[in-house]
């Protein structure tokens, strides 16, 4: 390595070890006075402080935990949007799509971060077109890719369709492109076959137990009685590839 | 910069950052820096620990400003106990001469298996928590299946501090359980699984296991004795079915074996977790 590069590293590391620290460090802070009993708006600031620190430190979940604890009653409008915004964030990094599009439904600031976050936000709810025309507007500059992306942008697979498709392997597995396909698409067949095979040969019991229980474990007990999980990890996973590619066009 | 705000590391990407709470070790005491010290911290720390926020409590106790000291180490053990982070806590409160740091040692020791370490620890107590160290050593007592040992600490117990009382009752109730309860042979189990497929795991209490042998060494038995009435004993058939259902019937019984050591683990396990829970929570109460 380049001693230009390891320096740029090693600096590159130390601060955000550093950063990671005093960041961490500033949320107890926020905790200190909640602690010390603060008036409701006091702890309304704090609790917003500490959940956008703990944001940036990429714990949500005590995020989620600190905004759960805003005195709502004392809470300004201002404020409201805010914890909206953050509790969205929160809810978006954490893959719940449904309840971040439910606190942006409720309003976020007009600040671009927020805007920049709410097309996000959208695009997770799959709302692409209010989501595109959101991001075209905020960086018109990236117009163009913005556009190709969205035109791949992910359908939702349907489980009854997986379903259908899955008395058939390996088609279920190709329409949730699932790639470990094989073992179970050769187990179902050497059942049929076996089941089949034993079936014209005469050897009822064989066929009846021995396909039978091949047929049971792959077909049902895998292929089809795992659709509806499959389905939703499919959607999942298309959905973060979807918003990783949108993320890094959304900057100037 | 796809971002060029500082500390965004969990933004860069949809996945949140886990930090891995392993790797918390303090910065050094550093004496140039304006002391702090732990006695101050101490209901902020128990604040922090009572709310489940562990990792703002392992934050604040890392700090370089913290002056050394019994109280600082107690606190840091009681943060890392908390986050069950067990060698860490028993590392720190060792390091600690307060009471409270000597009691907790205990338990932590317990749940890492050290019972002699747990029994040496309390031997070297000389205070006024006598039941209390009695309590702990009828625990430990129990978990080291020593049930002559645990009648005599118990005759210590007086039922009668508040603190104490409810947990004295729970060891008394564990203890006459252990004693009622018989372990089952893995052996038996083994021997009734050769008489039957699934007698063995049904001895051991897993109805499921065992209709799931059952049916597996039925139906591969099944299969080899039409393969066998077709097409005789030497046919492949046969001896191909018969082969892969005697590997069940042998896997069936040692599966009965293992239930049974599992079914009796089960046991020990949970009267484990109960004397563990019940040396620790009088500490809460007295402690905390």
């Amino acid at each position: 390595m380049k001693p230009l590069r390891l320096f740029c590293t090693i600096s590159i590391f130390l601060c955000a070890t550093f950063t990671v620290r005093a960041q961490s460090l500033e949320a107890v802070e926020y905790e200190r006075v909640l602690f010390h009993g603060a008036s409701p708006a006091e702890a309304n600031a704090a609790l917003l402080s500490r959940a956008a620190c703990l944001e940036q430190l990429g714990r949500y979940d005590d995020a989620q935990d600190a905004l759960d604890r805003l005195r709502l009653f004392s809470l300004s409008a201002e404020d409201r949007l805010r914890s909206n915004h953050l509790r969205g964030v929160a809810m978006l990094r954490t893959g719940n799509y449904q309840g971040a599009a439910g606190c942006l439904d409720e309003g976020f600031p007009q600040d671009k971060e927020a805007s920049r976050d709410a097309a996000l936000i959208l695009a997770s709810d799959r709302r692409f077109d209010e989501s595109l025309s959101l991001a075209v507007s905020l960086y018109p500059q990236h117009s163009d890719e913005l556009q190709k992306l969205f035109k791949k942008a992910p359908k939702a697979r349907k489980e009854g369709a997986a379903m259908m498709l899955s008395f058939l392997p390996p088609l279920g597995h190709i329409y949730l492109k699932d790639d470990k396909w094989l073992g179970t698409t050769l187990a179902s067949y050497a059942g049929a076959a076996l089941t089949v095979w034993q079936f014209i040969e005469g050897n009822y019991i064989t066929a009846i137990l021995g396909g039978g229980m091949l047929l049971n474990a792959s077909y049902m007990e895998h292929n089809i009685a795992t659709v509806p999980q499959r389905t939703q990890q499919a959607n999942q996973k298309a959905m973060e590839s979807f918003l990783d590619k949108l993320e890094s066009l959304l900057c100037d | 910069m796809r971002n060029s705000r500082i500390g965004m590391a969990g933004r860069a990407h949809l996945k949140p950052v886990t930090i891995n709470p392993t790797v918390w070790s303090p910065q050094n005491y550093d004496a140039s820096l304006p002391a702090r010290y732990a006695s101050a911290e101490r209901d902020f720390v128990m604040y922090l620990l009572d709310r489940g926020l562990k990792q703002d409590a392992l934050t604040l106790l890392a700090q370089p400003c913290l002056v050394p000291s019994d109280t600082l180490s107690f606190l840091r053990g009681l943060a890392l106990f908390d986050d069950k982070q067990m060698q860490g806590a028993h590392s720190w409160f060792s390091q600690s001469s307060l009471e409270e740091s000597l009691f907790f040692d205990v338990v932590s020791q317990a749940h890492l298996g050290s019972y002699s370490g747990a029994r040496n620890t309390l031997d070297g107590y000389n205070g006024p928590r006598e039941e209390l160290r009695q309590l702990q050593l009828a625990g430990i007592s129990l978990l080291q299946d020593e049930h002559d040992l645990y009648g005599n600490h118990a005759s210590h117990f007086t039922y009668s501090d508040v603190d104490l009382s409810d947990s004295e009752k729970a060891l008394d109730d564990v203890a006459k359980a252990i004693a009622a309860h018989r372990n089952k042979s893995p052996l038996a189990a083994g021997a009734l699984s050769a008489l039957l497929p699934g007698a063995g795991q049904l001895y051991a209490g897993s109805l499921g296991e065992a209709l799931s042998a059952f049916l597996t060494v039925g139906s591969l038995a099944g299969i080899t004795a039409e393969n066998w009435h077709r097409y005789g004993v030497k046919s492949w058939r046969t001896i191909l079915s018969g082969s892969i259902c005697s590997l069940f019937y042998i896997g069936n019984i040692y599966g009965a074996y293992i239930s049974v050591d599992i079914h009796n683990q089960e046991f020990k396990d949970e009267t484990s977790a109960i004397v563990l829970y019940n040396i620790h929570i009088p500490l809460r109460n007295i402690y905390r």
